[in-house]
């Protein structure tokens, strides 16, 4: 079947709208945890009460002042969507400005429901009400988009017509939503502009001293210039923040402390593993190391498990130290040897996904051995030695089967 | 100097093989002459070291260069399509590549000035003529013994035609050169060497 030119439009900010999901995963994760602790304290109804008789400028304030933070968050997560060189497709094809603005705050959609939430919670259920609602969701859409193409001043402009919005009523959000073709059309000119422009890159004169710190910093400009990291990063903090809430709050106590333990570190070591995988493997391995690169196969494997280490031991640790009491890791030369440990687990596990390339089924393998992992590292030092060897090995002996090239 | 040798090598992949081929060469410029599809950029990968031949013999001063890292440094190669990622700039990527060949101290600015590239330049935003030009670039980091041109000519433009031409004839006097090229060659040559596929 021959799609027509609107048709394939639509198919792509489909594509797109699925994209957005996973990338705000951070923010509403963030959001659940600062959620969860509210809703010990709070009680929602009689918040919305007291929220509908304060005085309007107040609570017009808070209100711009909360969408413009979840706004912020979002825009970090969807920015991503728009560093693809996909989109040079997009502007060859004769999509108007304000179709090309609709379809992107469509695409910002899958982080509107807390602006929603919020909105239930200040107005009342009326016409008005429901008329304030929908300018503020779609001036909220379009903030997201604005700040993700980082227009902070239209994004100024977008939080004071929130502003305006809670303000001026009825007449107020019947104006802006008729004004909302043109300011669409403006939005879809801006974002063409700025897909269209070519943004410049740090520069980096490392010179490498030789074959394997030169694979390893390819890889990790690459893991840098990815962008795969920032959010890596995050949900690495944000997973030692759930366990330090869990270990303060007593949950990781008794008998059962130690399982507890492992198998939310092996959680929230998963972003790490995640953030690796992206940067590392999603070029074949035959396109990661030519084979007619004059590298041996140790040079490889030292390459792999370089970048590994770098990317993943400042994050093992910091869950670590979190965890620590409850793995039963006591002391600094313990707290080391399990991390370079559970990142050599890494590191093979890295490699076994080479090895399986394309049809990577390490998951629930990785997730296993992680686990025994953690448990072995429980015991001593010396025992996350013997297992951080065992690994190594292990590495050696797989990186023989790849075949690169 | 290294040389390379070929004998009654075949190459190619499943459902497609090439006659056996004969070379012995450690300097000068070889002509690699072939139809379109009859195997020319997988023998000089072969010779690159990426795969092994189906039969006979590739070596480099003795070494098979699939097997051999060390003789892998002797050789290079610009790939007819660009393969660098385009994540790096012009002056990473030869960088990155001198790093590779063991050759951390090799000096690629006047080089990078002579093919006319900038040296922060994303790859991302390189022309098509631009990438094949850093790879070669890349492809002379650490002064390799043996420099094979895969269909190089056919991105350049004239004048970085008749740049390359000069080089190739100024290389040849210490190192091996060959050259795929579908044509008339734009380039003199001491030797060439016809690939044409198996007749079943």
């Amino acid at each position: 079947m021959i799609l027509s030119h609107s048709g394939l439009v639509s198919a792509y900010f489909r594509c797109m709208l699925r994209r957005s999901l996973p990338l705000l995963l951070f923010a509403y994760l963030g959001l659940l945890i600062i959620l969860s602790q509210l809703d010990a304290v709070t009680d929602w109804g009689l918040l919305r009460q007291r929220l509908l008789t304060e005085s309007t400028p107040l609570v017009g304030l808070l209100s711009t002042v909360l969408i413009a933070l979840w706004a912020l968050a979002c825009s970090a997560g969807l920015r991503r969507i728009w560093q693809s060189r996909e989109h040079r497709w997009l502007l060859r094809q004769p999509v108007s400005a304000m179709e090309f603005g609709t379809a992107w705050m469509i695409v910002a959609t899958p982080a509107l429901p807390p602006v929603l939430g919020w909105i239930w919670l200040t107005t009342p259920g009326s016409a008005g009400g429901a008329t304030h609602g929908l300018a503020v969701l779609a001036l909220s859409a379009g903030l997201m988009v604005v700040l993700a193409l980082r227009q902070w001043l239209l994004g100024l402009a977008a939080l004071a017509l929130i502003f305006l919005a809670d303000q001026a009523g009825l007449p107020g959000s019947l104006a802006l939503l008729a004004a909302l073709p043109w300011l669409l059309g403006g939005l879809g000119q801006r974002a063409r502009t700025t897909l269209s422009s070519r943004q410049a890159r740090f520069g980096f004169r490392l010179t490498p001293r030789g074959p394997i710190s030169a694979a390893m910093l390819r890889d990790l400009l690459l893991a840098v210039r990815a962008r795969a990291l920032v959010g890596t990063v995050a949900m690495t903090v944000l997973s030692a923040a759930f366990l330090w809430a869990l270990v303060n709050n007593g949950g990781l106590t008794g008998d059962s402390a130690l399982l507890a333990a492992t198998v939310l570190l092996a959680i929230s070591v998963w972003p790490a593993y995640e953030g690796l995988e992206r940067v590392q493997l999603r070029l074949s391995p035959a396109q990661r190391f030519p084979r007619h690169w004059p590298l041996s196969d140790l040079q490889r494997q030292a390459a792999v498990l370089g970048t590994a280490l770098c990317l993943t031991i400042p994050g093992l640790l910091l869950l670590l130290m979190v965890s620590a009491g409850a793995l039963g890791v006591t002391g600094s030369l313990h707290l080391l040897a399990a991390t370079v440990c559970l990142a050599c687990c890494i590191g093979l596990f890295l490699l076994l996904r080479e090895l399986w390339y394309p049809n990577s089924s390490a998951v629930g393998v990785f997730l296993l051995t992680l686990i025994t992992t953690t448990i072995v590292i429980a015991l001593n030092p010396w025992s996350a030695l013997a297992a951080t060897l065992l690994f190594l090995g292990a590495g050696r002996v797989t990186m023989k089967q790849v075949t690169y090239g | 100097m290294a040389e390379l040798l070929l004998e009654q090598a075949v190459v190619g992949y499943p459902g497609f093989r090439t006659r056996p081929l004969d070379l012995r060469a450690g300097r000068g410029v070889v002509l690699l002459a072939g139809e379109n599809g009859s195997g020319k950029t997988t023998l000089l990968r072969c010779c690159a070291g990426e795969a092994p031949p189906l039969a006979g013999r590739i070596e480099i001063d003795g070494l098979n260069p699939h097997r051999s890292h060390l003789a892998r440094r002797h050789v290079a190669l610009v790939p007819s399509s660009p393969e660098l990622p385009d994540a790096l700039t012009v002056g990473e990527s030869w960088r990155i590549a001198a790093g590779l060949r063991g050759a951390p101290g090799w000096d690629g600015q006047s080089m990078l000035e002579a093919l006319g590239l900038p040296e922060t330049l994303p790859l991302a935003h390189a022309s098509a003529g631009q990438k094949i030009r850093c790879e070669l670039l890349c492809a002379l980091a650490g002064d390799p013994a043996i420099l094979l041109l895969d269909e190089t000519f056919a991105h350049l433009d004239r004048e970085a035609q008749e740049l390359l031409a000069v080089w190739i004839r100024q290389w040849a006097d210490e190192r091996l050169v060959i050259v795929s090229h579908h044509g008339e060659p734009p380039f003199d040559y001491q030797d060439m060497v016809t690939i044409s596929p198996e007749v079943p």
